[in-house]
């Protein structure tokens, strides 16, 4: 097992060169760069700039030398912890993303907490009490929460809480604490406010593991190893949990690497929304004003994040399933 | 001898959109201490419905309507008190101590009847603290002792193993050990050995064998093997559509046939002692479980089928000679009238 997990660690390492090149060249990939759309933007706005001027601003962003420098140094500022400046906030980067993206760690383990504390019992409750009324007002609930955009259910309760409580619901902080330093009232402060797009972010999610839990868990209620736990004289809830809702778990663990990723970048309307410090709409902006460094910076956050949510969701699922375990060493 | 277990009129329906299905219709039979009962039939005749309604363990849509499963219970002044089993609520701390404890089952297909992702010794262990007032490591011992009963080399390591592991015949190694952990008066069998190969299946059967009588216990080996029966059991039940068409002691049973569809189960058999250019079949298929025949179930494929007799009056079960008990109006004066027209046209040979 110690063996299996340094074996995937050291394989993450190629697979993140891989993606570092291909996100910087991605984003590299449209007409132009920054000081392109910079001026452009000037231009409309009436503001005609020299060429002495232009070249001074790509000379002062690093923009003049050819793509492959540009990456090497990027690059290697980042594996040292530096991920460069901002050319839009005239930043840098470090600072830009550090608190906007604890927070949208805190939110996302805040959603996937509740989209599993939800969706797991809800499925297993479907699946145990098929065609129970339950199950069909659990469905009709879930379907409709996978059909509903995030953002629109965001916008609701917005206007739901201005119309109706007289306050905004968008935001992590109440004014006061918008800026100030942290301590046990700041934080309290967030996680009373946070429960909202917690819950808003988190119902398709939700809605959607309700489904895949009441599927897997329905097949495995079937299987001949149930029967044999039943002939046991096991209490019917006991031999639930122990044996197909433990099996049926597998692909839900396997999918908690998807959900990481899925839940920092798939926020960003919601975020837009809501006004959240998070990170959706700064690599939305970033990206929409070719803002290279930080956008690479941040699609490289992501990918990592990714990669370790993979390598997690492994390491769990060969925790709890032999068969995987087993199969790596190659043993019938 | 005295009786185990009697099951009387057993009825379990399957209350399906298509109709009710009529899976175990009025089955009548009873299994004595310390013998094996074969059940015997084709595919979809209600063996292994019986099977579980014994163990009450029929699943919705299924349920048990009706009937009776007397099982006698030992006392400790010595004597015997008999509890109808359905009469307990299924899944009651009664009936719980009983499933598993007293009446155990194994399955037809050994390895999906394992848990993929438990280890074998966890599975055997959790049926012995259910049942035994034995603490972990005194429950491991026992896990260890009984997979030592049925053969399994380096017992110990093997608690350690998964499912998947281990070979079909292994498995069901398992699944016994496991079933006979708590000492069971009553081992049903279904199906045990279909799904092995024949070595596999000739080594489990004298298993079985070698453990009931060292354990003094009953099995109830339901199977489609007749083969298998004369080789295991003591009595036989042939079932047809839901019903116990004929009862009666293996050797009787298999020297003297009295049933039609009894004797067509046996003439389809390849024997070592007969030429044959064909082997014999049942002709036509048993009728899908929702329609609702009248008179006797078999009519429609029994060779001294006699019409307006057979498709009209319901057979009983009547005793005949050597305590047989057979499902055929062939044996009440129903048919006596009207026998000679019948005999000739039908047996084709």
């Amino acid at each position: 097992m110690r063996e299996y997990i340094l074996r995937r660690v050291l394989q993450l390492i190629p697979t993140l060169i891989l993606i570092s090149i291909v996100s910087f060249t991605i984003i590299q990939l449209p007409p132009g760069d920054y000081v392109t759309t910079y001026v452009a933007n000037l231009a409309a706005a009436g503001e005609e700039l020299s060429e002495e001027e232009i070249a001074a601003l790509e000379e002062h962003y690093g923009l003049n030398q050819p793509g492959y420098v540009q990456y090497i140094k990027w690059i290697t500022n980042f594996v040292q912890g530096d991920m460069g400046l901002s050319f839009y906030w005239d930043r840098p980067v470090n600072r830009l993303i550090g608190e906007r993206l604890m927070l949208t760690m805190i939110m996302s383990f805040f959603t996937l907490l509740f989209v599993y504390a939800m969706a797991i019992p809800i499925g297993i409750y479907s699946a145990v009490r098929q065609y129970s009324l339950a199950d069909y007002v659990f469905t009709f609930i879930g379907f409709i929460g996978l059909a509903t955009p995030n953002f629109l259910l965001a916008l609701i309760f917005m206007y739901i809480g201005i119309k109706f409580f007289g306050a905004s619901a968008g935001g992590l902080f109440s004014t006061e604490y918008l800026d100030a330093d942290w301590s046990v009232a700041r934080v309290w402060d967030m996680l009373k406010h946070m429960w909202l797009p917690v819950v808003i972010v988190g119902t398709a999610g939700t809605a959607g593991t309700i489904r895949v839990m009441r599927a897997t868990t329905l097949d495995e209620l079937g299987r001949p190893y149930v029967e044999t736990a039943r002939s046991k004289g096991l209490r019917e809830g006991q031999l639930t949990m122990k044996y197909p809702v433990r099996v049926a778990l597998n692909p839900i663990l396997s999918t908690i690497g998807w959900r990481l990723p899925e839940i920092v970048s798939g926020t960003v309307l919601v975020a837009l929304v809501l006004n959240l410090p998070t990170t959706g709409p700064l690599l939305w902006r970033a990206l929409m004003s070719q803002d290279l460094y930080l956008a690479a910076s941040m699609i490289m956050i992501l990918s990592t994040l990714t990669l370790i949510g993979t390598l997690i969701s492994d390491i769990l699922l060969a925790w709890v399933d032999p068969r995987i375990r087993y199969g790596e060493r190659g043993t019938t | 001898m005295d009786t185990l277990l009697e099951v009387r009129n057993l009825q379990t329906h399957f209350f399906m959109a298509e109709g009710v299905a009529k899976a175990v219709d009025s089955t009548t039979f009873s299994i004595r201490r310390g013998q094996v009962l074969g059940v015997v039939g084709e595919s979809g005749c209600g063996k292994s419905v019986t099977a579980r309604s014994i163990m009450r363990m029929v699943r919705p849509p299924g349920h048990t309507v009706d009937g009776e499963i007397l099982y006698s219970r030992p006392e400790q002044n010595g004597q015997s008190a008999s509890i109808d089993l359905l009469q307990l609520p299924a899944t009651g701390t009664e009936m719980r101590a009983i499933r598993g404890g007293e009446i155990a089952m194994i399955f037809q297909e050994p390895r999906a009847s394992l848990s993929p992702v438990h280890r074998i010794g966890d599975q055997i262990t959790e049926n012995i603290l259910l049942h035994q007032d034995v603490s972990r490591a005194e429950a491991e011992e026992i896990a260890v002792d009984m997979l030592r009963q049925v053969h399994i080399p380096l017992a110990e390591q093997r608690l350690d193993a998964f499912a998947h592991q281990l070979s079909g015949g292994m498995c069901q190694r398992v699944m016994i050990a496991m079933a006979l952990s708590c000492h069971p008066s009553l081992l049903i069998a279904d199906e045990p050995t279909t799904a092995l190969d024949v070595t596999t299946e000739a080594q489990i059967l004298e298993l079985m064998q070698g453990l009931q009588a060292d354990l003094d216990m009953a099995i109830m080996f339901i199977t489609h093997d007749l083969g298998v029966v004369a080789d295991m059991a003591d009595e036989v039940a042939v079932m047809y559509l839901g019903k116990v068409v004929e009862q009666g002691a293996a050797a009787d049973i298999f020297r003297d046939p009295k049933h039609p569809y009894t004797i067509a189960l046996l003439e389809s058999l390849p024997r070592m002692d007969q030429e044959r250019e064909w082997l014999q079949t049942i002709r036509g298929v048993v009728p899908d479980p929702y329609s609702t025949l009248s008179g006797c179930p078999f009519h429609t494929r029994c060779a001294k089928f006699i019409e307006g007799v057979c498709d009209e009056i319901v057979p009983e079960p009547i005793t005949l000679e050597d305590n047989r008990e057979v499902r055929c109006l062939l044996y009440t004066e129903h048919a006596r009238q009207e026998r000679p027209q019948v005999a000739e046209d039908s047996s084709h040979s």
